[in-house]
């Protein structure tokens, strides 16, 4: 044999003697310990404010606490290792073990062993603790596999890797330190620069391979976790074996010299084609993805026919489904159509298909079916087709419109990480979604020729599953089922999709006003139960009073006869396409929540029922279960399905419309389809869901940077939306980027914002109501919702839809005249409100006005509602006189350009008090005026930062090391938040209302310095003689430290240049206010008109704004 | 248990001839390789217990090759170093445990009985619990002499086994190695302190700069010295010229001079007197005459 397990065993023991009494080890596994105990602690208890997914799935802490330790280990190994081959050149005690009959590899693998197993104490140890809180908690929970898996999947790699590699440096540099930097410099750089690139390859921490199990779908790719793991793993062996055969020990004999070598090679190659084959995975599936898209686009533009109607019988055995669809079929084509494009996973293996029962002829593609029936298809023609088809789901065909070119296959939520999954076809648990194709389709789905098209068949669609006894199915529809796992669902209405789910479920329902409400939880999970045992009785009135609220609030009704919320395992993805608005969890009638509510808010119930217990003490209400439950269930409901998607969400690249109710209630009930301007059937569900709500910013903080809508109004200001929907490919692991999705929603709600404000806000929804209605159960397409509104509102739209899609002309809006004062009328005091505003630009445009009215309690809450608000359609080269009258003193004002040029685009004023009473009338109501596109009379040169005779120093001074990591990255947006805590060193360009600007309200602002960099504005002047010379700026002082120069309030040091010389100016912050300030009167020349700023001030940072110029 | 080296040679890295040429058979029982300071000592030793290479050359053990039956011919090895004092926290008796189970001593129970007789026999019972780098150098020795016995080796190579123990250890260790010695062991000893070798080496082994000065019984070697040994009272400037002349083994003083005691071919200085040599004198005899290295 080999290798003794004696010789083995005997040194790995002694080793790990050895290093279980080094202090270093013992205060790493002491910190570790006392940190990952006291996460622990707080982690499990629900008043630590800890995320609730550390409680709700069994296998969040051993992932966690292993990650946090996994770092930390890491750095130890390295040290450990490096110390053994120190020692045994350093300790003369070790010839006497040398010279013991064992091989080199016998010592080396027991050294290894040694350091092993002192990693495994503090693993166990670690993992005890999880253990240990997770049991103790009353609503954390519990797992034990869980325990053995993630030791195995994050440590031993991990370790055997870095034991490896430190081993194999220690040999090469014969340097321990050495060793330990560039190692150190590995885990670091592995960490914060390798950490994702090439599909995590580098990442041998495990911080980013996404290994989150569920319990109910297990884990989401573990074959693959396996390979990545199993690559460090190998490759660790590797250098071990190899570090034998450089020991600086004679072998026992020839061959045990040899063998290890041979071993080390074989490890290698094992490695190897363990990368070999993860990134092969990797790549296949993005080939294929982009073969499916390319049939996808090849088929597109086909004629395709209409499925009216589909019987599905499926068997679900193991892990397969057997599937006899049968499909009545008609041509609403003008033209004869001879070949039938469907689309089917090709997972699923055809095995026959028949035309009203003659056996045809079929090609298959990855995802395509051709079916070449006998006979064309006449137009009109209905056919009944049945397809016969079995197998398993092939998930690379779900959700094809991500971007392929920065593809991701994870998602993050906390410290994990988490594969994503479209679907599942397990033996005890299915998922499926038309995004998984389980059922054919007529014609194609995402094809990035067109990407936003959507235009879904509305079937009457009939389901029949039969499955194991013991599991329930879950699909829309009426469902009936014996009890030996036969069950048929019948939809009462055509549906443009349906789902399946398969599982240990168990059901909750309620009847509330003939719909049913139901609840699916996979047995084990139902956590929320003991949460709501007051509120059986209550229950139909709080659901009742949601709907009805909701249904307020959006302006329709539920259509359907149940409703549900079905448990899904918690990989399950929720992105979203470009054409809803929604993510894939919405399905009709049913909405699939994933494991225990995680990815949803509210669902740590009992820190909701804390909270809630609080909140009413504090308003002193009296505390009854019911209504406790009840105000949980609300907020619950609230939260996650029914509010404004620009509310923050606590999710990364989710928002409040991913589960919203909405869905069923317009988009699963019709369709607006169009192929020239397919962009407008997101834009349509973007306006109809949020028409009734206020988005409203009453605050910029200083530090803010752009904020979403101001990115994608700088976008849609550089290209139209046609040319984002065509070829802007988005990143979605870059935050600052706007998506196209996010664009569709803002520029399609300004679409129809524009509708509403032209023809009147009643008129106009009523209208889109009831055309609604008139088209309930299938699509529409654009001409015929075009066609209804010339016959209501006299005009067609097409043209500016046209314009919408494929122009980049956006509105502008210039507000002057600004007057607040009081009148009397009545013999009562009335606040006045009075501007101008114009929009000088070529293209309609809306803004909304809010009003807050002077209420110190609220001065300070962005989320206050405004006292006020109105919408006002300002169309293209017109301008209004505006005047409100209040009877309260209103405190300021914000103006939301929606879609236009303006930045900032809400326009916040301050009224300050209002001190001047005028004996005018009120002037009330909105009126044309004359308009204007200048906000500063003739005769005035004004020089903006925006203008290009604004210059300023520019220093590129970036260290090598910030240029190393940032070589690839975006210089981003052009404007930001004030860095007040550390100002740029250059000038930067920040947004404010309080600055100038015609449309962009910006100013360049830098770090107070030492007169080094200077700003300068160059006036066009024309012609010699005397001017007034004025400089805008908005005061902005921040005290934030207690550094004496940041405390002081910045002064300004101007040099103005005129004929003859210059004057050098300082002014104070006293000496300055808001607005303009006069600086003095000079003659100037063509040749002497400019004024520089220095950054010289007492204060942390100047702004230089505007300056002008004014003739005498 | 027996060795046969032939025609060996080592030559380091930088060229030095470490060990030029050594033929030599070594029976059972204990055998003194004795030298100055880098005369190749610590070299054949490192060599015997598989912890160097030959250059060129055979080495037999029990008929072991020892470039092909390393594995056979550690298992029969006990090994004490020269230099025995850094250790890693192991406790004292912790270290002669680990050796043991290198030893090949794998019943549990069998390895505490010996580690609990090696720890008395070595006189270190009393600190079994200390930790190794926690002992004192000569308990660090006596430590390094258990460890290599404490697998009943047949072939026990020590190298300067009595360095740093006080007389009485001395003598134990002796004893120890005696016993040893007499279970078809080979005993290996190497020192530079003749005394241990004249009492308990029936064969020993001159080295000098890398090559074999004598092979033989100490005897023997006493016996090619007789005739040689002398002893002399002077005083003043005779002793200078003494000192200079002849290489000085002892020097007592009296009441008029000193009584010196030399080793010479011959000598005419006046009132000299033959001694009866020991291995001491032996020694020095034949580093300075016969190996050709007088320098006098």
């Amino acid at each position: 044999m080999a290798f003794s397990l004696n010789s083995i065993s005997t040194v790995g023991i002694y080793e790990m003697r050895t290093l279980l009494r080094s202090w270093f080890f013992r205060i790493f596994a002491g910190l570790s310990v006392i940190g990952i105990g006291i996460f622990n602690i707080a982690a499990n208890l629900t008043n630590s404010g800890a995320p609730f997914i550390y409680r709700a799935l069994p296998a969040s802490l051993p992932y966690v606490n292993l990650l946090v330790l996994n770092v930390g280990q890491a750095i130890v190994a390295v040290f450990l290792a490096s110390e053994f081959l120190k020692q045994d050149r350093k300790n003369d005690t070790v010839e006497v073990i040398y010279a013991r009959s064992m091989t080199n590899a016998e010592y080396i693998l027991g050294k290894t062993l040694g350091i092993l197993l002192v990693f495994f104490i503090l693993n166990v140890l670690i993992l005890s603790i999880g253990i240990g809180f997770s049991f103790l908690s009353n609503d954390s929970a519990k797992g034990i596999l869980e325990y053995l898996y993630y030791p195995l999947l994050i440590s031993v790699p991990t370790l055997v890797y870095v034991l490896g590699l430190s081993f194999f440096l220690m040999i090469v540099t014969k340097n321990q330190a050495i060793t330990f930097i560039i190692l150190l410099g590995y885990i670091a750089a592995s960490i914060f620069y390798l950490d994702t690139r090439f599909y995590q390859i580098f990442d041998f921490i495990a911080y980013q391979i996404p290994m989150m199990k569920s319990s109910v779908g297990g884990f989401a790719d573990l074959e693959t976790t396996i390979i990545h793991r199993g690559i460090y793993f190998f490759i660790g062996l590797s250098l071990i074996f190899f570090t034998i055969t450089r020991l600086d020990r004679l072998p026992q004999s020839k061959s045990f010299k040899f063998l290890p070598g041979l071993i080390s090679i074989i490890f290698l190659l094992v490695g190897a084609l363990l990368i070999y084959t993860y990134l092969n995975n990797k790549l296949e599936v993005i080939n294929e993805k982009k073969q499916m898209i390319g049939l996808n686009n090849q088929y597109h533009s086909y004629s395709v026919i209409t499925i009216d109607s589909c019987n599905l019988s499926l068997i679900h055995s193991n892990k397969n489904i057997s599937v006899k669809a049968i499909i009545s079929s008609k041509n609403n084509n003008e033209a004869s159509i001879d070949t039938l494009i469907f689309s089917l996973n090709p997972g699923l293996k055809v095995e026959s298909i028949n035309i009203d029962n003659t056996d045809v002829n079929y090609v298959r593609d990855k995802q395509i079916l051709k079916i070449i029936p006998d006979s064309k298809v006449l137009p009109g023609q209905t056919n009944s087709i049945q397809i016969n088809y079995s197998g398993t789901i092939n998930e690379n065909t779900c959700f094809l419109d991500q971007n392929l070119d920065d593809f991701t296959d994870y998602f993050s939520f906390e410290i994990f990480k988490f594969k994503k999954r479209y679907a599942w076809l397990e033996q005890d648990f299915v998922l499926l979604t038309n995004e998984a194709l389980w059922y054919p389709i007529s014609g194609v789905s995402f094809s990035n020729e067109n990407p936003s098209a959507y235009s879904p068949d509305f079937t009457v669609y009939k389901l029949d599953v039969s499955t194991k006894p013991s599991l329930m199915a879950i699909s829309q529809g009426k469902a009936e089922t014996d009890s030996t796992g036969n069950f048929s669902f019948s939809p009462e209405h055509p549906l443009p999709k349906i789902s399946l789910l398969i599982g240990d479920y168990e059901k909750k329902s309620i009847d509330v006003d003939s719909v049913e409400y139901g609840i699916y939880t996979i047995k084990g999970n139902d956590y929320y139960s003991e949460y709501f045992t007051d509120i059986y009785d209550s229950l139909p009135g709080v659901i009742r009073d949601l709907k009805n609220e909701y249904e307020a609030e959006i302006g329709f009704t539920y259509p359907f006869n149940r409703f549900a919320l079905a448990e899904v395992p918690v990989q399950f993805l929720l992105d979203k396409h470009l054409w809803t608005i929604t993510s894939d969890a919405v399905q009709p009638e049913i909405t699939f929540y994933t494991e225990k509510g995680l990815m949803m808010e509210e669902t740590d119930l009992k820190k909701r029922k804390r909270r809630t217990e609080r909140s009413m003490r504090r308003e002193k209400e009296e505390i009854t279960p019911t209504e406790l439950q009840s105000r949980i269930l609300k907020r619950f409901t609230r939260g996650n399905f029914m509010a404004n998607h620009t509310e923050w969400y606590m999710f990364d690249r989710m928002d409040r419309n991913t589960m919203s109710f909405f869905p069923n209630y317009v988009t699963f009930k019709t369709n607006l389809s169009s192929s020239k301007w397919p962009a407008v059937n997101l834009s349509l569900q973007a306006y109809l869901k949020d028409r009734y709500s206020n988005p409203v910013s009453n605050y910029r903080w200083f530090s803010q940077d752009l904020s979403k809508e101001e990115k994608i109004n700088l976008e849609l200001k550089d290209d139209p939306l046609s040319d984002y929907d065509k070829f802007w490919k988005t990143d979605e692991n870059d935050e600052d980027e706007i998506a196209l999705y996010d664009l569709i929603l803002a520029k399609g709600d300004y679409l129809f914002s524009i509708f509403r404000a032209r023809y009147g806000e009643e008129e106009f929804n009523d209208f889109i109501d009831e055309f609604i209605e008139n088209n309930s159960w299938h699509s529409f397409t654009l001409e015929s919702l075009d066609s209804a509104m010339r016959l209501q509102f006299g005009e067609s739209v097409l043209n500016e839809i046209n314009n919408w899609y494929y122009g980049k002309s956006l509105p502008g809006f210039m507000i002057a005249g600004l007057e607040t004062y009081k009148v009397h009328e009545e013999e009562r005091t009335k606040y006045q409100v009075k501007f101008k505003i114009a929009n000088p630009e070529s293209t309609d445009g809306v803004v909304t006005i809010n009003i807050f009215l002077d209420n110190p309690n609220e001065q300070n809450d962005r989320n206050a509602e405004p006292d006020f608000t109105k919408k006002l359609y300002i169309p293209a080269k017109s301008a209004k006189d505006v005047g409100f009258v209040f009877s309260t003193e209103p405190a300021r004002m914000n103006i939301y350009t929606h879609i236009s040029q303006n930045l900032p685009n809400t326009l916040i004023y301050d009224f300050g008090s209002f001190d001047q009473l005028r004996k005018t009338k009120a002037i009330e109501g909105i009126k044309d005026c004359a308009l204007f596109d200048k906000t500063l009379p003739d005769g005035e040169i004004v020089i903006d930062n925006e203008d290009s005779t604004f210059k300023f120093t520019f220093e590129n001074k970036v260290s090598y090391l910030k240029r190393l990591v940032n070589k690839n990255m975006d210089p981003g947006y052009e404007y930001s938040g004030i860095r007040f805590w550390n100002p740029p060193t250059n000038w930067n360009q920040v947004l404010r209302s309080g600055f100038y600007g015609k449309y962009i309200r910006s100013a360049a602002y830098t770090k107070s310095g030492l007169d080094d960099k200077v700003a300068t504005w160059d006036a066009p002047v024309a012609e010699k003689g005397y001017y007034d010379v004025y400089f805008h700026t908005e005061k902005i002082n921040i005290n934030w430290s207690r550094s004496r120069r940041q405390t002081k309030k910045s002064d300004y040091n101007f040099t103005v240049y005129y004929e003859g010389g210059k004057d050098e100016l300082n002014f104070t912050d006293a000496d300055v206010e808001n607005g303009w300030n006069y600086m003095g009167t000079w003659f100037i020349t063509p040749e002497t008109a400019k004024v520089e700023l220095s950054n010289k001030s007492v204060g942390p940072m100047v702004f230089a704004d505007a300056v002008k110029w004014i003739k005498n | 248990m027996n060795i046969s080296i032939q025609n060996l040679n080592k030559v380091y890295d930088n060229g030095k001839h470490a060990l030029s040429d050594i033929n030599l058979e070594i029976g059972s029982g204990m055998f003194g390789l004795l030298g100055p300071n880098g005369a190749g000592k610590s070299t054949l030793m490192r060599i015997l217990v598989t912890l160097m290479k030959p250059t060129s050359g055979t080495i037999l053990i029990n008929g072991w090759d020892i470039s092909n039956n390393r594995a056979e011919i550690r298992k029969t090895l006990g090994y004490l170093p020269q230099d025995f004092r850094f250790f890693t926290k192991l406790k004292t008796w912790e270290f002669l445990d680990y050796a043991a189970r290198l030893a090949g001593v794998k019943s549990k129970k069998l390895r505490m009985e010996k580690v609990d007789l090696w720890l008395e026999k070595v006189g270190l019972f009393d600190v079994r619990d200390r930790g190794a780098d926690k002992l004192s150098g000569g308990m660090k020795r006596r430590l390094g002499i258990a460890q290599a016995l404490i697998g009943d080796p047949k072939l026990l190579v020590v190298d300067e086994p009595t360095t740093g123990l006080d007389p009485e250890e001395r003598i134990r260790f002796r004893n120890i190695l005696s016993d040893i010695s007499q279970n078809d062991a080979v005993i290996i000893l190497s020192t530079h302190i003749v005394g241990d070798i004249s009492s308990i080496c029936q064969n020993m082994t001159l080295l000098d700069n890398g090559h074999l000065g004598f092979s033989g019984s100490p005897e023997n070697l006493i016996q090619d010295t007789r005739g040689h040994v002398f002893q002399v009272n002077v005083s003043g400037t005779d002793y200078d010229e003494l000192k200079n002349t002849y290489p000085i083994i002892s020097t007592i003083p009296t009441g008029d001079g000193w009584d010196v005691q030399f080793v010479a071919d011959n000598t005419n200085i006046a009132g000299v007197n033959q001694i009866e040599p020991t291995l001491e004198h032996a020694y020095v005899y034949f580093m300075e005459y016969v190996s050709g290295n007088n320098e006098f």
